[in-house]
């Protein structure tokens, strides 16, 4: 075998080739998918029936609701922002509890749709988190916008309006068991306490009219909204400001062993109702059963229209420690009990189930009534 | 003599020895690897014309480090043990026989040169011969190896590295094949972690009893600093069974030695820009008769650090590389702007051997070295640094401390932070900035005394003594820590014993006893979160079988800031502080528990750590050469490694990582080597090998006494009023004290559930390689090694995400715990070629592929869940191909040209689509979400109304790149770094004058990490990764090289030129 004289010169030349480069060599192809063509955006009104006072007092307002999907069913947006144009009729009234710059416009923005009420997750020491803004993603509005993410670390995941909008601070719609999949552990660790209703409702008169629901899709969070801004549009008529009738307070008879009967009255016009009942978090103790319901738990009844009663189940609380499900409500639990009816398939175009792009959610009149109960209240005997 | 006396005087000194050893080992504290530190000359004198052997002939090998005489025996058949490391000239005479001669006998640590002669009867003249094996020490083709391995030795040191003076010890060692510089620039060889390597230098063991300070993913103890090397030998996997505890390789370091006649070598150096002085200085002799020889080296050095183009600020380079030193700190060490700024060195070595008794056969070696590195830390400066504990906004404590970003202090924060937060050692409030900035002292102590005897003519018996004392210092304020004095000893005796048996046999046998003392004060005043956070959490791992508590049910910011109720924290406010926090949280339960017994206010206490264990490692080993016949050659021998944790015995109170007090393990070895021919050699070995684990990895045990201002408080849980119960191992105790109550929150802070988890223990690795080595007509040489190693029970450190730093988004892990449910598998292959010429083209070119899977992902670090999934992972770190090309053009008018090239296929890096992770108390495979990972990290997102479940999320948006499917499947581009020598002497002179430019090519930008600036869901919504950094403040910032999912950051070290002068006699 004869030298190998060559071998340094051709190893050098290769090692000398692959030298130099910059920052966009090294980095990994990026492409990003364009929310406004990829998307579909839905939206419809209707009239909203808010019962509150035990039923006695009785407000109309704007109920609304939008879905903004992928193809595979899934949020078309994780960060948007969102802004109702009304008929101009209409005008946003003011309300303390509200950064009040859509106060006389016919206009409602993030300004409203950031509710600062619906109880955002603390940091573990009392402290809240910084707070996601409002978008519109799936199924119906929310402070779900991932801009908080940075910040806080970890997802933002759905929390409820306190509905209605504009109003007093009222009550929060999560999808939760048995009518909708179970809430696994490790999702309720993280504060995801149920799904998206779809609907909100806004306490304040609605006029009849085209509403127009636009969604711009910003290149970066600390970018604002102008006319160059990528937009998603959809809008939707008031036909008919006939409202749904009210839907009396449900009355709760507790069973004795976690669950029991919900006495209801479905409004007439509605297609469907639901059931809520929200179980309040107890004191620390070691009753296994308490001990499972670390975080206030959701659970939600489908209600026929005809139905006079509903039955919640006894056993649809968080695993105890031995894996077995806790009671529904535990003994000394506090509860409340109250419930949405609705003329349009708010059910059926909720998730987890329903995956579509473009899922009903208005009536064959184009509506979104919607007509929601107060609240009654006990502790589980 | 006659031959019973002869035998009875041989026992008497061999009893006297082993006395002497036993006495050693008794008072000594300490002991290390087997290893003479000499080679061995063999061979048979035959006669030319009947080929009968020839008795009575006297053998001479002669060089600078001394004369070696021995006689034939009646076969014909001579040894020479104990013979120094160089290269010698060999000769044979006898009465009536023409004499001869040859040189280039070279004698390598461990080595066994064969040289047979052939003399003829009544020829006058000398016959020189070539020597069969006249290979140079550090060629690739070494026939008479018998055990897989790679030297570079003098001038191949040289061009390696470019110059002689280059302390660069990671310069070297990436030169040689099965070394590779993994991300973090630590040398790995084949892929095994540094702590399972074993690294000797001059027979000491040079690593310590815990991680280095510097660089915590290894422990070595010069700093990588060289300075008196005469050679490196380099034992990849299995090697041979006179060393132990050598896990996936072992380095072995040579020594130079005094030669005849005396020398000097002086080394000045400058570089600007940044700023390098260097003073070198070498002084060698030895008397005519070789019996007294001495080496003294001395190297100063003074460097600056410069990372990033010139000019470039600290802040905005980023971090560099990954280094698991950052885990469960709360900010990133590795980041530049903390990176070393500068390095001092004083580094002495001497190494005196005296060589005595009736024809030089017996010797003893004093060797010391003593090396001492300052290093100041804070490369972007401490001016405006303020302590971890607070300070920056001027009485109020930092955002990084207390709540969210930019939100004001409340007086309850401000009070926490002011008057609870323990203070670092000089600080006067929580407010102060560094007075100081961080830096590390190191301090490195090594002597040896060895004795080597000749007992016959046949048999040499070594007996070795050394300590090596480790103390590092190293002052962190701006992260609350300080450790001193950190390191430990090693005290070594051994005894070796080498006998030729007839023509075919070499027997060795050893006995080696090391202690092991670990130093590891360290003090932490940043732990006090055990005393904010709920104790519920803290205690979370030891009550659910070790699982840390999911992301989401932990406070993203530790901070003192709220009041959370049975956290210690408002016991140790004062009545008028508690009114501070009333009015802030509607607190229900007792305030101030503490003042009624210590009136006045009380801070947290400062965590102090200890050792856990010392330990006794020892080993025996028998081994035996064996030549067949001039083609085959093996190895065979038995090897028993083993090792002690001394720990103290308190039942109430076991160390906090629980280890396996006693292990041992029989490694056989076995080496065949075969040369078909003088030009080529076939080698196959087997190895298994024990890598003892570091006293350290038992951890350190939290200080009692740190608490014992509150020994006499009653113990205390203000959510119950009553005593707290979460004492003891399994947190289920009553505690004795409010003393008992801290210290128990702080070490299940510190270990979690550790101290219940399976016991800790060495892992084994099986090695097997198969060489061939090829010598071309020309010198040169070629070696090409394919291998394969598998580790069993590899200890692994796990850690979980428990929270994220605001101010730079990178995840905070939970404590540490280890494992030895790691596995290790590694295939690849070896290059080396050389080629040496003292006039003309000489090379070195060493190539290494590596395939290597184990349990780490990269860029993060290892969870429990993936390692009880038993995923493997593309070992992160490493580089699957490494090449390291040398070579230097050398003129006979004294220019000596030397570019070298280290050249790397790039690192992996990648978050991965996939990651494991506990659901529902089932450790899994799922897609890595911002439900299960910080989401300044996460490659996707899901949809917050419906988010999924933790095995099957719905994944609604990403980060726009495309993620392979597990962690570390992108390759980072290749990257070469080429620094070039030119230097010249003019011929007969004393003096050079050299420049050396490295990186030539400038090249800075490092590997791909993870942007956690890149927080933006671009497939659906954020079209294009311009967001910006929500974490980013002064300090921190890194602007720039932001706006992909992966920053890449220009902070190597760049284009620089060094200038020296050396004189040398």
């Amino acid at each position: 075998m004869t030298s190998a004289r060559y071998i340094v010169p051709a190893i050098a030349a290769i090692a000398i080739a692959g030298c130099g480069g910059s920052n966009a060599a090294y980095q990994p192809t990026v492409s990003a998918v364009s929310p406004v063509g990829s998307n579909k955006l839905q939206f419809a009104v209707g009239i909203a029936t808010i019962a509150s006072n035990g039923g006695g007092t009785i407000t109309y307002g704007l109920n609304t609701v939008e879905t903004l999907r992928q193809k595979n069913g899934l949020s078309g947006s994780l960060f948007n922002v969102p802004i109702i144009t009304l008929p101009t009729t209409m005008t946003v009234p003011g309300n303390p509890l509200y950064i009040d710059n859509d106060a006389g416009t016919n206009r409602i923005t993030q300004n409203t749709l950031n509710e600062p009420n619906i109880g955002l997750p603390t940091n573990g020491t009392g402290v809240p988190l910084a707070n996601p803004t409002a978008g519109a993603f799936g199924y119906g509005f929310c402070e779900c916008n991932s801009n908080s993410g940075p910040i806080n670390g970890f997802a933002p995941l759905f929390i409820a309006y306190a509905l209605p909008l504009i109003g007093q601070p009222g009550l929060q719609y999560f999808g939760g068991p048995p009518a909708f999949a179970p809430i696994s552990p490790d999702l309720a660790a993280q504060n995801f306490s149920g799904y998206s209703i779809g609907f909100t409702d806004i306490a304040m008169p609605a006029a009849l009219g085209s509403y127009r629901l636009d969604v711009a899709f910003p290149p970066s969070y600390g970018t604002s909204v102008n006319s160059d801004t990528p937009t998603l549009s959809a809008t939707t008529q008031l036909v008919s400001t006939q409202p749904l009738a009210a839907f009396a307070t449900p009355a709760f008879t507790a069973d004795g062993n976690g669950g029991g009967t919900i006495g209801i009255a479905v409004p007439a016009g509605a297609t469907e109702a639901l059931v809520f009942v929200k179980v309040l978090t107890a004191a620390p103790s070691q009753d296994p059963c308490t001990a499972a319901h670390s975080t206030t738990q959701y659970f939600t009844v489908n209600v026929a229209p005809n139905s006079t009663t509903a039955t919640l189940p006894d056993s649809l609380g968080q695993p105890m420690s031995d894996g077995k499900a806790a009671r529904t409500i535990c003994s000394g639990e506090s509860y409340e009990v109250y419930a949405a009816a609705f003329d349009y398939p708010a059910f059926e175009a909720s998730y987890p189930a329903n995956l579509q792009q473009t899922p009903v959610i208005s009536a064959a009149s184009g509506q979104a009534d919607v007509s929601t109960s107060d609240v009654a209240g006990g502790q589980y005997p | 003599m006659p031959a019973t006396s002869s035998l009875c005087e041989t026992l008497k000194k061999t009893a006297a020895f082993v006395l002497a050893l036993i006495l050693a080992l008794c008072f000594a504290r300490h002991a290390g690897l087997a290893q003479t530190g000499t080679g061995v000359i063999r061979g048979t004198v035959t006669e030319a014309k009947t080929k009968a052997p020839l008795a009575d002939v006297r053998v001479v090998a002669s060089s600078g480090s001394g004369t070696y005489r021995v006689q034939t025996n009646a076969r014909g058949e001579y040894t020479m043990l104990g013979v120094l490391p160089d290269t010698y000239v060999l000769s044979f005479t006898r009465e009536n026989y023409g004499p001869v001669s040859t040189a280039g006998i070279t004698v390598l640590v461990g080595t066994v040169q064969v040289f047979d002669a052939a003399m003829t009867l009544n020829l006058r003249t000398i016959v020189s011969i070539r020597s069969k094996t006249h290979t140079s020490a550090g060629s690739a083709f070494q026939p008479n190896m018998t055990t897989d391995n790679y030297t570079v030795t003098g001038n191949q040191i040289t061009m390696v590295q470019g110059k002689q003076f280059n302390p660069d010890e990671n310069q070297l060692l990436r030169s040689i094949p099965s070394v590779t510089i993994d991300k973090s620039g630590t040398v790995s060889i084949r892929g095994g972690f540094a702590f399972e390597a074993g690294y000797e230098f001059e027979g000491i063991d040079y690593t310590t009893p815990t991680p280095n300070l510097q660089n915590t993913l290894q422990n070595i103890g010069n700093f990588n600093l060289l300075n008196g090397v005469g050679s490196v030998q380099l034992i990849p996997g299995g090697g041979d069974a006179t060393h132990g505890n050598t896990g996936t390789g072992l380095v072995i370091l040579t020594a130079k030695h005094g030669t005849y006649p005396a020398s000097y070598h002086l080394d000045l150096e400058a570089g600007y820009q940044p700023e390098h002085h260097q003073l070198g200085a070498e002084w060698s002799w030895a008397n005519k008769s070789g019996r007294l020889s001495n080496y003294f080296g001395y190297l100063g050095v003074n460097e600056q650090f410069q990372y990033g183009y010139r000019g470039m600020a600290a802040n905005v380079l980023g971090s560099r590389g990954t280094n698991a030193a950052s885990l469960g700190s709360l900010i990133d060490p590795n980041l530049v702007y903390y990176s070393p700024m500068n390095l001092h060195s004083n580094d002495f070595v001497d190494n005196l051997i005296y060589r005595f008794g009736r024809n030089n056969h017996e010797y003893l070696q004093l060797f010391g070295q003593s090396q001492a590195v300052n290093q100041t830390l804070d490369y972007g400066g401490s001016e405006n640094l303020f302590y971890s504990s607070g300070g920056g906004l001027q009485g109020q404590c930092s955002q990084s401390i207390v709540g969210i970003i930019d939100a004001p202090n409340t007086p309850a924060q401000d009070l926490a932070c002011q008057s609870l937060i323990p203070l670092y050692p000089a600080q006067k409030t929580t407010s102060s900035y560094v007075g100081q900035p961080d830096h590390l002292n190191n301090s490195w102590k090594t002597f040896k005394v060895q004795y080597g005897n000749n007992l016959n003519s046949n048999t040499l018996l070594t007996l070795k003594f050394y300590r090596a004392f480790a103390k590092q210092d190293q002052q962190l304020p701006a992260f609350g820590i300080f450790a001193s004095p950190y390191g430990g000893t090693r005290t070594n005796g051994s005894l070796d014993v080498t006998s030729a048996i007839g023509s075919k046999h070499l027997i060795k046998a050893g006995l080696t006893y090391t202690f092991s003392q670990p130093q590891g004060e360290r003090f932490d005043v940043t732990s006090y979160t055990a005393f904010t956070a709920d104790p519920a959490f803290i205690v979370y791992p030891l009550l659910h079988n070790g699982q840390a508590p999911p992301i989401g049910t932990t406070p993203p910011n530790f901070n003192p800031a709220g009041f959370i109720p049975g956290a210690p924290e408002i016991d140790f406010l004062t009545p008028q502080q508690c009114a501070v926090y009333q009015q802030q949280f509607a607190i229900s339960q007792k305030c101030g528990y503490l003042y009624s017994y210590l009136p006045g206010a009380q801070r947290f206490p400062a965590e102090r750590d200890l050792p856990t264990a010392s330990q006794q490692v020892y080993g025996a080993y028998l081994q035996d050469d064996v030549t067949f016949n001039s083609r085959w050659r093996s190895e065979i021998g038995i090897r028993l490694d083993g090792y002690n944790f001394i720990v103290p015995q308190d039942p109430s109170n076991p160390p906090g990582i629980n280890g396996l007090q006693h292990q041992r393990l029989y490694e056989p070895h076995l080496n065949i080597t075969y040369a078909p021919d003088a030009q080529d050699v076939i080698r196959a070995g087997y190895g298994r090998t024990l890598s003892i684990p570091l006293p350290s990895q038992l951890g350190a045990n939290v200080e009692r006494n740190s608490y014992a201002a509150f020994a006499n408080v009653p113990s205390f849980n203000n959510a119950t009023g009553l005593p707290a119960t979460y004492c003891g191992v399994r947190a289920n105790q009553l505690c004795t004290s409010y003393a008992d109550q801290l210290y128990w929150l702080t070490r299940d802070y510190h270990f979690g559930g550790q101290a219940l988890s399976a016991a800790l223990y060495g892992a084994t690795f099986t090695n097997y390689d198969l060489s061939w080595a090829h010598q071309f007509r020309d010198g040169a040489a070629i070696k090409v090694t394919p291998f394969y190693r598998q580790g069993y029970n590899v200890i692994e450190q796990t850690a979980q995400i428990v929270g994220f730093n605001t101010q730079t988004g990178l995840p905070i892990y939970g404590d540490q715990s280890y494992s030895n449910l790691g596995q290790q598998k590694a295939t690849g292959v070896e290059f080396l070629y050389t080629k040496e010429r003292a006039i003309g083209l000489s090379a070195q070119i060493g190539a290494t592929y590596i395939n290597q899977f184990g349990n780490e992902p990269p860029g993060t670090y290892l969870t429990p869940a993936a390692l009880a999934a038993g995923e493997l992972y593309r070992s992160p770190d490493l580089s699957p191909f490494q090449l390291n090309i040398a070579f230097q053009q050398q003129t006979r008018t004294g220019w000596r040209i030397n570019p070298v090239i280290a050249l790397n296929a790039g690192y992996p890096y990648g978050a991965g689509y996939y990651t494991a992770i506990y659901c529902n108390g089932h450790a899994v495979l799922v897609p890595t979400t911002d439900l299960n990972s910080i989401f300044s990290t996460a490659p996707n997102y899901v949809d917050p109304q419906n988010p999924g479940t933790c095995t099957n999320p719905n994944i609604a948006a990403g980060r726009g790149n495309k993620e392979p499917a597990l962690p570390g499947g992108l390759l980072s581009s290749p990257q070469a770094q080429i620094d070039v020598t030119v230097e010249y002497q003019h011929p007969g002179t004393p003096s050079l004058f050299g420049m050396q430019i490295k990186n030539l090519l400038n090249r800075v930008w490092n590997v791909p990490i993870q942007n956690t600036c890149y927080g933006v869901p671009v497939v659906t919504g954020v079209s294009s990764g311009t967001s910006p950094c929500t974490f980013s403040q002064p300090q921190y910032g890194n602007s720039g090289w932001t706006g992909y999912p992966y920053a890449v950051y220009p902070n190597q070290q760049p284009l620089t030129f060094y200038f020296y002068y050396q004189v040398r006699r």
